[in-house]
């Protein structure tokens, strides 16, 4: 019997269910329950390879998601970025209206505002006026040309310049120290304002007129008791001891009022110059690094919470990782060994 | 011109699968494959019947995109009847001192000759089942290795062996 021919025979006699099993098959079927279209037997039809396939990536946008949205989210507001950022540079916290004046030409209106608000000494009394001025100029063109002006507004008020530093690169800074009559300091610091757009301002007034008062007082008594030494001392029937005695006195009252009379100078001197330190700079701003926009901050808080969750999956698979792995190598080899009891119960004839 | 010639509908209009129907259409496939792997008339018709119940309680699982009704019934007749040989064996190796294995029925499938009956009683349960699932049944080869969870190669080869085997032994009883 060839292959062939045993093929139609196993063919031919292809094995029929009797009818008492269809009987019991179709009775077994009769308890079908109608079939409800619910979301979960379609869920149910998902094999663990599937369900991976899609529950992996899923999870992945998930994680995505919400790293971005809440990057969003934090992101923050612009304004409070650029506040954020000046205040981290460390220099004069300004609105951002402000720094958008400082780029339009209102330089005038700058220097009325100081005039308004900068004490002024007092006349007739004798007082240490000292103003620490810092303006920003437009580029380092203007700051050489503001200089030069404020070097030129100091002569022409009856001051001199007393050190001048300048250095520009990208960035100038030039930082002068001015002396300008008193009288003239109010006049100074307008003039000096309009050079640029005040960064800040800082005015110290101390009074030196209790001081003068004291030394003209001292000044006098010296004079007087200098007076009466020599009167005494013009008396002949002084003894050489007595007369040594009132000498020393005098030269001593003499040797002191020299001392009261240059201090009270120096003092005046102090009272009639006021000391304006000014510093002119290019603007903070070409300093400042650029400040971040929304987007930036919504991409770094998005990468930033991605990290988080990256860490928090690589954990995960750190602790459950070896788990997982005993569980795959448990189900493996069970699997193996099924498998090879199955070939075992079917070589059996 | 061209003709243009539709091998599959363009619109599947057809009705979903119930289970009735795919119980009283594959029926005979079932308990044939089972007959076959078993050599056992009534324990056949009895592992059909638990194979169906099972398919009814899995019915909401099964998914046409992913193979046949007629497959997915013959893998689960296939676990249901490996489930049964495992339990025999466990029970032949706890009664094995006191108890001896139950005769099998020399004529378990009607219609055929008496030599490839016992021809096919000294082949492997492995080696019935290739040839109820390839030849009885009519599966094809990719068919046959999904329900066996084997490749198609594999299947060929257990084939051509399980015949190969069959017609020598065949030959052998007609020499005799």
């Amino acid at each position: 019997m060839t292959s062939a021919e045993l093929i139609t025979e196993l063919q031919a006699a292809r094995p029929a269910a009797d009818g008492a099993l269809r009987d019991r098959v179709r009775t077994i079927a009769a308890a079908e329950p109608a079939r409800a279209p619910s979301p979960f037997a379609r869920l149910s039809r998902f094999s663990p390879r599937r369900f991976a396939l899609v529950a992996v990536p899923a999870t992945a946008v998930v994680l995505l998601g919400v790293a971005g949205v809440a990057g969003l989210l934090d992101s923050g507001s612009p304004q409070q970025s650029v506040i954020a950022a000046r205040e981290s540079v460390g220099g004069t916290v300004t609105s951002p209206s402000d720094a958008q004046r400082s780029a339009a030409p209102q330089l005038k209106a700058g220097a009325v505002a100081s005039d308004a608000a900068t004490p002024a000494p007092t006349t007739g009394r004798a007082q240490r006026f000292s103003a620490q001025l810092t303006l920003s100029v437009k580029d380092v063109d203007a700051l050489s040309d503001a200089t030069q002006q404020a070097l030129r507004i100091t002569r022409d008020l009856g001051g001199y310049l007393v050190t001048v530093s300048y250095a520009t690169s990208d960035t100038g800074v030039s930082s002068l120290t001015l002396k300008v009559p008193t009288a003239n300091v109010q006049d100074a610091i307008v003039r000096l304002s309009g050079l640029g757009k005040i960064e800040s301002q800082q005015v110290q007034i101390d009074d030196l007129q209790g001081q003068v008062d004291e030394l003209t007082k001292r000044e006098t008594v010296l004079r007087e008791q200098i007076a009466r030494l020599s009167a005494r001392l013009t008396a002949t029937d002084l003894d050489a001891e007595t007369r040594a005695t009132l000498e020393a006195r005098r030269d001593a009252a003499r040797s002191e009022l020299t001392k009261v009379r240059v201090t009270r100078a120096q003092v005046n001197a102090e009272a009639r110059y006021a000391t304006i330190q000014l510093t002119l700079q290019t603007p903070q701003s070409a300093v400042v690094p650029p400040v971040p926009s929304r987007f930036d901050n919504a991409i770094d808080r998005a990468v930033e919470i991605l990290a988080v969750e990256a860490m928090v999956v690589l954990y995960t698979l750190v602790i459950a990782g070896p788990i997982l792995l005993l569980a795959l190598l448990a189900w493996l080899g069970r699997r193996g060994l099924r498998r090879r009891q199955d070939e075992h119960l079917l070589s059996i004839p | 011109m061209h003709t243009l010639t539709l091998t599959r509908p363009l619109i599947q209009t057809a009705t979903p699968l119930t289970f009735a129907d795919a119980a009283e259409q594959h029926l005979d496939d079932v308990f044939g494959y089972l007959l076959y792997l078993t050599r056992d008339r009534t324990l056949a018709e009895d592992l059909a019947s638990e194979t169906f119940e099972k398919a009814l309680r899995k019915w909401s699982r099964f998914d046409p995109r992913r193979g046949s009704a007629r497959t997915w019934l013959l893998a689960l007749a296939r676990s249901t009847a490996l489930d049964w040989f495992r339990a025999e064996s466990r029970r032949h190796r706890r009664e094995q001192a006191v108890a001896q294995p139950e005769a099998q029925e020399a004529e378990f499938v009607e219609g055929l000759s008496p030599e490839l009956q016992s021809a096919l009683a000294t082949l492997s349960a492995g080696e019935r089942e290739v040839l109820a699932l390839r030849i009885v049944i009519e599966l094809d080869g990719d068919q046959t290795a999904r329900v066996l969870g084997i490749s198609p190669t594999a299947v060929s080869t257990r084939l051509s062996r399980a015949l190969h085997k069959l017609e020598e032994k065949v030959r052998n009883d007609d020499l005799r």
